[in-house]
């Protein structure tokens, strides 16, 4: 997403005075690739031969090649990237120099794993007063579980999201693509953004101790405080949902896939049922005790005090299994947009290339791969009218700006990069 | 210790249900006076959704509303009224930052969108948030956070491959929606420190959910592999899976994802004579076995206790107790950051809020007002922020234009 102002120059992003070093692992690179997106100068840090994070799949083409790691693409575009052997005296002299030239410093390492390698991050703060170091983990920095081992599955597991998820008659389940370090990498930007706008205002920095455990708990919605107030837990009740203490369906088979849908009675969903209703007249015969009830009424409250008027939404949803079974996907959505009903298509991957919606936003942005052509991504994930996000480059490759940084921002002249290289800093 | 962070910031939420109401606790928790819309003829939904304190559904019980609302002002305000809108208006006015999230198209009808804002009030950082975003052909698109969940891409890989795709919990792309929206408005308000500029902010749920599925939606960009539901198992990764313990539904998970992992938990395990194959050393050899491999780790955790056989796990072995939310509560790390914020409410009385998910060394987040009742707020926020008189005020009330308690008659006759 290009925008431009009158002068034909792109507009700056809202972040474009701040430099930001990432020594993040892939629990955090996302952190980082968001303020890029604002246009913050962020510079990657790598071990020499690359960030390991690069060498898990998948790859451009399944060939395994740190250059060719797709989630490095995709979490790292719009980064610089410098070696540095935080291990080596010589590269911590470095990352030293490179502490004086930025705003915020964003990690993600175990708890003690720094102060293992030399660096000292309380010793850091006292000597840049005004830098924001901010650390993401599945834990947090401190604490009795501060030095578990916390993949995603650990993280869902800890944080609540997997006890609601899944089909009672089997084990909980996660969503199979791992989302809680990418919830504290976004929680990370965003705390990252308030401690520098404090910065900014007073000068003073500050740490920032992000856990992803407790992003997963926030996503839970309203589950949390149900054991205080109403003294039960929420059970996970796989394609059914019954939280607001009556059963109604949530997910159908349609002719060509799955579907989504929220019957609610009262303001909320009312109009909903009653549309699908009428809809279901034109090919089938509705039972009388669904045309006749008054679902505008049927309001949570009315519902719960009355197992009759519950007992409505489970007939509702039983008979809806075939009216669904008749249509395919498209035809669903598009006939549920003109009748203004919730609902939604359960969409692929491929479904969402594919979308309309997104391609009348402009959302895609092609990204040059060089000899290995253009790759389209996921673009602008907010249009700032002033300060556009930024149409970044591809993520670089391992010390692509070693050169940029260390001689252009650093100083360092070419005999100095030779013994830093030699002496396995670099 | 500094001042918080946001203090002095004047927020005007318009907003409702879920990311808007998300986006301005953020800047609510960190100090900013936040005035939040309200009417009990159109109540915030989630007023009418539970948990509702004692199980008893009423506007002012619901922490559903509680829990997105505290440390915010209530302002009970009829917008269907001319004289509402005009209060809105001048609310507009007095704001740093405006967040709404009606239907597009909507405060243009009442004059209250950017275009009719910004030229009275020029550093004004407005937020809309919607389904599909403000523009294009889903525009209008009606819908929450569970529908576009499922939208969005998450239900496609979420359950096991002979079932149905099942929900994730909840109106699950709100939560990732509200970081991406609170992290492009305070890059924009860092920018109008700076500059003066205010700025007009379009997030649509579907973009900023996306972001989580991109690895994903590049490999089929590239690749053609769509992602799918496939139950506990990882790619990468074996065993990884979720394994019954004592008791009822209680669950342990396991993930082991390096070969020493796996050999601490041979050895947790004691050596059975099954794990000794040498093939399941190395990755290829589990992920080839994973099968077998839950069977025999189900059979071994079935009689054991989930929590004991967590913390003789970890941290060798990843693995953890699969919490419900009572859990939560016990959990000793959550207790050890003050996760939960307990404050007295009105209505619910002692309530417990979920916090910031952030420790701030020195401007961290506080929590200083339970959520507001409809109107609760709304003679201070109509005399400290527009500056008007008691009198006004309560005849904007008597006209039911403005909705507050009723006053104190004592309290009312010092005042005249």
């Amino acid at each position: 997403m290009t925008s431009a102002n009158q002068t034909g120059v792109p507009a700056a992003g809202a972040l474009a005075p701040y430099r930001v070093l990432d020594l993040t692992c892939e629990r955090g690179w996302l952190a980082g690739r968001m303020l890029a997106d604002l246009g913050a100068c962020v510079i990657k840090l790598e071990p020499p031969g690359g960030d390991p994070g690069r060498r898990r799949g998948p790859f451009f083409t399944d060939q395994v090649d740190p250059e060719h790691c797709l989630r490095w693409w995709f979490l790292n575009r719009g980064k610089q990237s410098v070696t540095c052997d935080l291990r080596a005296p010589a590269g911590r002299a470095l990352f030293e120099r490179l502490l004086t030239e930025v705003d915020l410093v964003l990690e993600s390492f175990t708890p003690g794993e720094l102060a293992g390698m030399g660096v000292e991050v309380e010793q850091v703060c006292e000597r840049f007063p005004k830098l924001v170091w901010t650390s993401i983990t599945p834990f947090g920095q401190t604490g009795p579980h501060a030095h578990f081992q916390g993949p995603d599955l650990i993280q869902v597991a800890l944080g609540g999201s997997l006890h609601l998820t899944g089909d009672p008659e089997r084990a909980p389940v996660r969503v199979a693509v791992p989302q809680a370090d990418l919830h504290g990498s976004a929680e990370g930007a965003a705390a990252s953004l308030i401690a520098l706008y404090h910065a900014g205002r007073t000068g003073h920095g500050q740490r920032v101790d992000v856990a992803s455990q407790l992003c997963v708990v926030r996503a839970l919605m309203n589950a949390t405080p149900f054991p205080r107030l109403e003294g039960r837990d929420l059970v996970r009740q796989g394609i059914w949902n019954e939280t607001a203490g009556f059963r109604r369906r949530a997910v159908y088979a349609c002719a060509d896939g799955y579907l989504s849908l929220m019957l609610n009675g009262g303001v909320l969903g009312g109009h909903t049922v009653r549309a699908l209703l009428a809809w279901a007249e034109e090919t089938m015969e509705v039972p009388l005790q669904l045309l006749e009830a008054d679902w505008t009424q049927l309001d949570f409250s009315e519902v719960i005090r009355n197992p009759a008027k519950a007992e409505l939404f489970t007939n509702l949803s039983e008979f809806l299994v075939e009216f669904f079974l008749q249509h395919d996907k498209e035809t669903l959505y598009l006939g549920a947009l003109e009748r203004r009903i919730l609902l939604a298509p359960v969409n692929t991957v491929a479904d969402i290339r594919a979308d309309e919606q997104l391609r009348a936003r402009g959302y895609f942005d092609a990204v040059d791969h060089g000899e290995l052509g253009e790759v389209h991504y996921p673009g602008a994930w907010a249009k700032l009218s002033n300060t556009p996000l930024q149409n970044t480059p591809r993520a670089p490759r391992i010390g692509e700006h070693n050169q940029a940084v260390y001689g252009g921002l650093l100083g360092i002249e070419v005999a100095e990069m030779v013994d830093l290289a030699d002496a396995g800093a670099l | 210790m500094d001042d918080q962070v946001f203090a002095g910031l004047k927020v005007w939420d318009m907003s409702w249900v879920g990311v808007g109401p998300l986006t301005s606790r953020y800047l609510a928790d960190h100090g900013a006076t936040v005035v939040r819309l309200d009417s009990s003829k159109r109540p915030d939904i989630l007023r009418t959704a539970p948990p509702f304190q004692g199980g008893v559904p009423g506007l002012d019980n619901s922490m559903f509303y509680g829990d997105y609302n505290c440390n915010k002002l209530g302002l009970g305000l009829d917008l269907g009224s001319e004289r509402g809108r005009d209060l809105a208006r001048r609310l507009g006015l007095w704001a740093d930052v405006l967040v709404e999230s009606f239907t597009p198209g909507n405060l243009a009808k009442w004059g209250l969108d950017y275009a009719n804002l910004a030229p009275d009030n020029p550093g004004l950082v407005m937020l809309s948030t919607c389904m599909q975003g403000q523009t294009g052909p889903r525009a209008h698109y009606p819908g929450f956070g569970n529908l576009m969940a499922a939208h969005a891409g998450f239900y496609a890989v979420t359950g096991w491959h002979d079932l149905t795709p099942v929900p994730v919990y909840g109106a699950y792309t709100d939560f990732i929606a509200q970081r991406f929206t609170t992290t492009a408005l305070i890059a924009a308000l860092d920018h109008r420190r700076r500059t003066g500029d205010g700025q007009y902010i379009d997030v649509s749920q579907f973009e900023s959910a996306i972001q989580y599925l991109g690895t994903e939606l590049l490999d089929y960009e590239v690749n053609g592999t769509v992602a799918e539901r496939c139950g506990n198992d990882d790619r990468f990764a074996a065993p990884h899976g979720v394994y019954p313990c004592a008791g009822e539904d209680r669950w342990i998970a396991i993930a082991v994802g390096s070969d020493g992992a796996w050999a601490a938990l041979k050895a947790a395990m004691g050596h059975p004579a099954w794990s000794a194959d040498p093939a399941l050393d190395g990755v290829r050899g589990r992920l080839a076995a994973r099968r077998q491999l839950d069977e025999r780790i189900a059979a071994w955790t079935a009689k054991q206790d989930a929590r004991t056989l967590m913390y003789r796990l970890q941290p060798e072995v990843p693995a953890a107790l699969v919490q419900n939310q009572s859990d939560l509560y016990q959990d000793p790390q959550l207790t050890y950051r003050g996760y939960f914020a307990e404050l007295d409410h009105s209505v619910m009385g002692r309530v417990p809020y979920n916090g910031a998910q952030h420790l701030m060394s020195r401007t961290p987040a506080q929590y200083r007002k339970a959520s507001p009742c409809i109107g609760e707020d709304s003679r201070t926020v109509l005399k400290e922020c527009l500056g008007m008189d008691a009198q006004e005020i309560e005849a904007l009330v008597e006209a039911g234009v403005v909705e507050a308690p009723a006053r104190d008659p004592q309290r009312a006759a010092v005042e005249a």
